[in-house]
């Protein structure tokens, strides 16, 4: 068996391992099929990286994904993947930053929160009520995240080295968790804020959801992809290589960072504030919460950071997971288990990620492929090959 | 033809007195000249000035003309001079293609970038055969092609090389210098300081000896290859001057 065969039998199998138990415990297993089925055509995504086929390939994520809903449509179902496609909107956005430059920032969540407080506030002070109408509102929970961010990046990335930078981007987390709690007046504090719900019954409450996700899912794809294949792209990458070198072939490295910083912000604001309205409710712990960062960077960890497809499968893995786990197994917290497992299970074995592992490994496969077939061919021209060696 | 490149009188150093003490140089368009001499003769700091990295204290440099020795090495590679430095230059987690592009980044112009791409590619096979490739995954002979052709995305008319046999097998500096060679006829000026003497010269239109910050000898570099006073300085004797 080729290693690239056997890396995609060993991920399938682990997956099925998580997913097998978890199939027969619960009732409803259309969700955690449908899961299984997203997972390979993922890997098959994987596998057809090449830019031709990556057109197709997205065409076909999305018809999947459109699909989704009308074939499995129970609750748990569209709960499950409305999280798994708000989280491949938010690591593909904050991949932009943290994959392709380098600077990890493990306080994104903070604009998560902002974009869920924007979308409470705004509803409360202008007394609206829920509908389609307010998913215009979640707009505008984005472009206060961007608005934030402007001072935040520019504090942030004032130090040069990367480690000060993670350091200052969990004090703003803690900062606005605080702020929250403490701005009785404007956030309601610890009793947290209310956000207007529509009257959408049953089962196709979570459809409206789940199309906004996928919608956001799409274009920050969309905008991460562009930016990948860009000039501005090509200085982020530069600079996560080597910073230096990047200055000396003339890439404003501060501008592209603080730039790449703020245009991270936005779909996350607006997941966040999609989050609030399908939740209903926001807590400073909920929406502030370091978990969502340490989710974020396992995801675009596990997949493959700085690839544009390693933070969709880390969430399409990660999320059905942390959610199937929750469900089934109640608040005990076997999710946190999970992540540390896969965490150190990613480091041990493939610790620059899914993407760039199987990659290699086809990289690989196909030089020995060519070697193989070179050594065929100067076997079968034996005296020919033993000439030029004798001239070289 | 008037010269491309004019060296008078320059004095530059570091703070601790000059290492260059007089130096004059002209370079003649589409040429390679070699400079060579033992360490510390002042080969590489002759490159700073040329760059812009460091300011001659006294003296002129002038670039088809105008003068060069007071603007910063963005504004110098803007005008059309390249470096190729020392050390590996390339990023060795990026593709040989983006490595390539990045020699072009100071250009907006996309649809030039990739016609640049494509011309460099013809010139260096290897940046096609491997573009998709992590620059990392290159031995050092073919980074230094990779780091040429990088040079050439700016379509520069001076290319300064800055030891371009350091660190590389003996057996692929035969290609490297050929490929230099080659850029040369393509019509472009080169400024080649180079250790191993005999290569460098081989491979050059004119040979300038340097050292103690002067220079001692210039003419072709087949002359200067035969020289014998050259075997003495890099036995660690030292030229009687005339």
């Amino acid at each position: 068996m080729k290693p690239n065969n056997m890396l995609a039998a060993g991920v399938i199998s682990l997956a099925l391992a998580i997913l097998l138990p978890l199939t027969v415990l619960g009732s409803s297993s259309a969700g955690v099929i449908a899961f299984v089925v997203l997972v390979l055509a993922a890997l098959w995504a994987v596998y057809t990286i090449e830019k031709r086929r990556a057109l197709l390939t997205s065409l076909i994520g999305v018809i999947a994904a459109i699909a989704y809903p009308l074939v499995f449509n129970s609750t748990e179902a569209t709960t499950i993947m409305f999280f798994a496609l708000l989280y491949v909107a938010i690591a593909s956005s904050w991949n932009i930053i943290g994959g392709f430059t380098g600077y990890i920032s493990l306080g994104h969540a903070a604009f998560f929160g902002l974009g869920a407080y924007t979308i409470a506030l705004v509803a409360d002070r202008l007394g609206l009520s829920g509908g389609y109408g307010l998913f215009a509102v979640a707009l505008l929970g984005g472009v206060a995240a961007g608005l934030f961010a402007i001072p935040m990046g520019y504090i942030a990335l004032r130090l040069r080295t990367i480690h000060s930078f993670v350091i200052v981007t969990i004090a703003f987390l803690f900062m606005y968790q605080l702020l929250a709690f403490n701005l009785q007046d404007a956030t309601n504090g610890s009793s947290g804020l209310a956000v207007p719900q529509p009257d959408w019954s049953g089962a196709f409450f979570n459809i409206p959801f789940y199309f906004a996700a996928l919608l956001l899912a799409v274009l920050t794809v969309g905008l991460a992809a562009w930016i990948r294949n860009s000039r501005f792209g090509l200085g982020l990458m530069a600079i996560r290589d080597d910073e230096d070198k990047a200055a000396g072939v003339g890439v404003d490295t501060w501008k592209h960072k603080f730039t790449a910083y703020v245009i991270s912000a936005v779909p996350i604001g607006i997941a966040g504030a999609i989050y609030a309205y399908f939740s209903s409710y926001i807590y400073p712990q909920t929406v502030f919460d370091p978990m969502i960062d340490l989710t974020i960077v396992l995801s675009a960890f596990l997949g493959g950071m700085g690839t544009l497809l390693g933070p969709i499968l880390g969430s399409l893995v990660l999320q059905p997971a942390q959610q199937l786990l929750t469900l089934y197994t109640g608040a005990a917290g076997w999710d946190l288990v999970l992540f540390g497992v896969l965490f150190l299970v990613v480091i041990l074995l493939m610790p620059s990620g899914i993407v760039p592992t199987v990659v290699e490994r086809m990289r690989r496969a196909r030089v020995q492929e060519a070697v193989r077939k070179a050594d065929a061919l100067s076997q079968d021209a034996v005296p020919d090959a033993a000439a030029e060696g004798g001239q070289g | 033809m008037s010269d491309i490149l004019e060296i008078q009188g320059v004095f530059a150093g570091y703070g601790g007195g000059d290492i260059l003490r007089g130096v004059n140089l002209n370079l003649e368009p589409g040429t390679i000249t070699c400079i060579v001499g033992p360490n510390g003769a002042g080969k590489s700091t002759v490159m700073r000035v040329v760059s812009g990295v460091l300011h001659p204290r006294r003296g002129e440099v002038r670039f088809n003309g105008e003068r060069i020795d007071h603007l910063s090495p963005r504004q110098i590679l803007q005008a059309g001079i390249v470096q190729v430095p020392q050390n590996r230059s390339l990023f060795p987690g990026m593709t040989v293609e983006e490595n390539v592009r990045l020699g072009a980044y100071t250009l907006r112009d996309r649809a030039l970038v990739d016609r640049r791409l494509a011309e460099v590619s013809e010139q260096f096979p290897i940046v096609k055969e491997r573009a998709k490739d992590k620059a990392g995954s290159l031995s050092g002979g073919q980074q230094k092609l990779v780091e040429f052709a990088r040079s050439l995305m700016l379509d520069p008319k001076l290319v300064l090389l800055d030891e371009p046999s350091m660190g590389l097998e003996p057996r692929i500096l035969g290609h490297v210098f050929g490929t230099m060679v080659e850029m040369s006829k393509a019509g472009r000026t080169i400024l080649l300081v180079e250790q191993n003497a005999r290569k460098g010269l081989e491979s050059s239109d004119r040979g300038v000896v340097m050292e103690s910050g002067r220079v001692l000898l210039d003419g072709p570099a087949q002359g200067v290859l035969s020289d014998e006073r050259i075997g003495d300085l890099y036995l660690g004797g030292h030229v009687q001057q005339h």
